[in-house]
């Protein structure tokens, strides 16, 4: 950090020359924030487990070893201890690997249902506050109707018509959870279309002759940038949370795959016996849940200038 | 106010008859012969068939049996189940009371403990009891209520034995601790809303006029303050108790309550087409009637609405 003996942030930027854009102001307010250290943390730590969980757990050396990722059925649902941080599970695998491997499936998932929800949301919402009339209706209208429908219950008709004779596979739930979440952002941006589509700077543009297409992703989409981002965040942890929920339902990932969801369930009935075969998954499906909902919290808060 | 009625009522239809088609073209687009489904491997008699096809409209064209179905849905008839032969309105008749009861239940508790949380939040503004409790609801909402669910189970229902553990042979004390459940993982967004009208409502004009009066700062706080910022409160409580209807899925799928979340579970595992179609359409019904009678509630408390 350049900051040079100087206290305040606004004198700092002006001594170094630093631009004061909204993203320069936001950033000087986020890195002020504790909680935004501890969700960057925890998201850091997250993604690199999902990305390289070797750094976390590498397989042992010998298979003699028990403390890698090989399994033996004699120890099963064995307790924390020195060897296995979070004991075993059922199939005496270690479950510190199996817990750390979990967060591969989970932030797949809430990426892709993520960006389809993100994307959908922008390219209608963005028809519907630019054109108006009867695009405008069809599409707000159809908005409201998945409202009504309750989150849950929207996931499951539609994995029930994706689900085919081969199984369900990984994006099966990812395209569910994500076709349900677009009408909110379909909202939030119509709303920062019809405000911004009036002002000047649109209108020179459009006089200039540039096309809708340029309008809209140079001149209108920009705006809409940071609150789109805040709900994209928030977004990331509910989807981790929705997916563990169907997934503990058995109407979720399949059934072999290594998620929190999953290890859950399996520990529904053993939770009185083995309580740790709740406890870790529940914890790691929390806390990354809660990464990004307070990371989105400290980001609206940022970019929100009634918060500054 | 009558006029504002009948307008909300027609902005309704459409939404109504958006949201049903929606379900039932995805339910009956679902991979696979329904008829076949219910019959496992064995080949189906021709005559049986044909029964069959007669009683659940499927040999019309997929719109004409939209229309049919609405048909019947208009005249408060769900149809039966295809997997049972069983009146969805005799499933309804048995499992809403229970899910009624659950909801109901957890929207008091929530009411209970989310409005004084939130009032003290608001008095206590940016004291540590606000700052604390502000991260303290988001740790809640990430906490998913199957997690939460299977943890109260354990422990408050089988370790400490206060709460009966499973089932509905209890009467309405078996309800208390799931409704318990899903108002702890519900109330943060209530409290956060609570805390920051009553802020907002805080900055109104009519506030420093009650105070320039000379009204005690307790009337108001008490006449003026809350029952203004009481209305997207109770908005919010009535909106829960829609959404719930749908939305108690998990926690009855935890505590082995046979209300609508666990029919529709058992629907989806048995593919019951029907009963998915019917219980969905019920639930967007409710939904949109009750939405619609918190905006008459709504337009009642606060008469600016009306005339807008």
């Amino acid at each position: 950090m350049s900051d040079t003996g100087m206290v305040d942030g606004r004198y700092e930027a002006e001594a170094v020359g630093d631009p004061r854009t909204f993203w320069n102001d936001a950033w000087k307010i986020l890195r002020k924030k504790k909680l935004f250290w501890i969700s960057g943390v925890l998201i850091f730590v997250f993604v690199t487990m999902a990305i390289f969980p070797a750094v976390y757990v590498w397989p042992s050396p010998s298979p003699d070893d028990p403390s890698g990722l090989y399994c033996f059925l004699s120890d099963n649902r064995m307790p924390p201890s020195a060897e296995h941080w979070y004991g075993t599970d059922v199939q005496g695998c270690d479950y510190f690997a199996q817990v750390t491997h979990g967060a591969r499936v989970s932030l797949t998932v809430a990426l892709f249902a993520t960006m389809i929800t993100v994307g959908l949301g922008i390219l209608l919402g963005g028809l519907a506050g630019y054109y108006g009339g009867w695009i405008d209706a069809v599409i707000s209208r159809t908005a409201d109707g998945f409202f009504a429908l309750p989150y849950l219950v929207g996931a499951i008709i539609v994995l029930s018509a994706l689900t085919t004779q081969a199984g369900r596979q990984t994006w099966h739930v990812a395209v569910a959870i994500g076709s349900l979440g677009w009408p909110a952002v379909v909202r939030l941006y119509r709303s920062t279309v019809l405000q911004v589509k009036g002002l000047e700077y649109v209108q020179a543009a459009r006089a200039l002759g540039a096309s809708d297409f340029r309008i809209l992703t140079r001149h209108i989409l920009p705006n809409a940038v940071a609150p789109t981002l805040v709900y994209a965040t928030i977004s990331m942890g509910s989807v981790i949370s929705v997916e563990a929920t169907l997934s503990f339902l058995g109407i979720g990932l399949p059934i072999d795959s290594i998620s929190w969801g999953i290890m859950i369930n399996e520990a529904g009935n053993k939770v009185q016996q083995s309580p740790h075969l709740l406890m870790f998954p529940g914890l790691y499906l929390v806390l990354a849940s809660l990464a990004f909902v307070l990371m989105g919290e400290q980001l609206r808060e940022a970019f929100d200038p009634r918060f500054r | 106010m009558f006029r504002y009625f009948i307008r909300r009522v027609l902005q309704l239809i459409p939404v109504f008859f958006i949201t049903t088609l929606l379900i039932f073209l995805v339910i009956r687009l679902i991979p696979g012969d329904p008829v076949q489904a219910q019959f496992g491997e064995r080949r189906i008699p021709d005559t049986l068939r044909a029964n069959y096809e007669e009683r659940y409209h499927l040999n019309e064209p997929i719109f004409k049996q939209y229309f049919l179905y609405m048909g019947d849905v208009l005249r408060f008839d769900l149809g039966d189940s295809i997997a049972t032969q069983r009146p969805i309105n005799d499933i309804f008749r048995e499992a809403l009371p229970r899910t009624l009861r659950l909801a109901g239940l957890s929207v008091l508790f929530q009411a209970v403990l989310a409005i004084p949380l939130g009032v003290m939040m608001a008095r206590k503004k940016d004291t540590w009891f606000d700052n604390g409790f502000l991260v303290v609801t988001l740790i809640m909402l990430s906490v998913p209520p199957f997690v939460l669910g299977l943890l109260a189970q354990v422990y408050l229902g089988v370790k400490w034995d206060i709460f009966p553990v499973q089932g509905i042979n209890d009467g309405l004390w078996s309800y208390v601790l799931p409704s318990l459940v899903i108002a702890t993982s519900i109330m943060a967004v209530t409290a956060r809303l609570m805390r920051a009208t009553l802020l907002d409502v805080g900055r109104e004009d009519f506030l420093r006029t009650a105070r320039a009066k000379g009204l005690g700062e307790r009337r108001v706080f008490a006449v003026h303050g809350m029952r203004n910022a009481m209305i997207p409160v109770l908005t919010v409580l009535a909106i829960d108790l829609g959404a719930l209807l749908g939305g108690t899925i998990v926690t009855e799928s935890v505590f082995n309550i046979p209300g609508i979340g666990f029919q529709i579970t058992r629907a989806v595992i048995q593919r019951d087409n029907t009963i998915i179609t019917g219980i969905s359409i019920f639930l967007v019904m409710a939904y949109l009637v009750i939405n619609l009678i918190v905006d008459m509630l709504y337009a009642w408390l606060d008469p600016r609405i009306r005339y807008e």
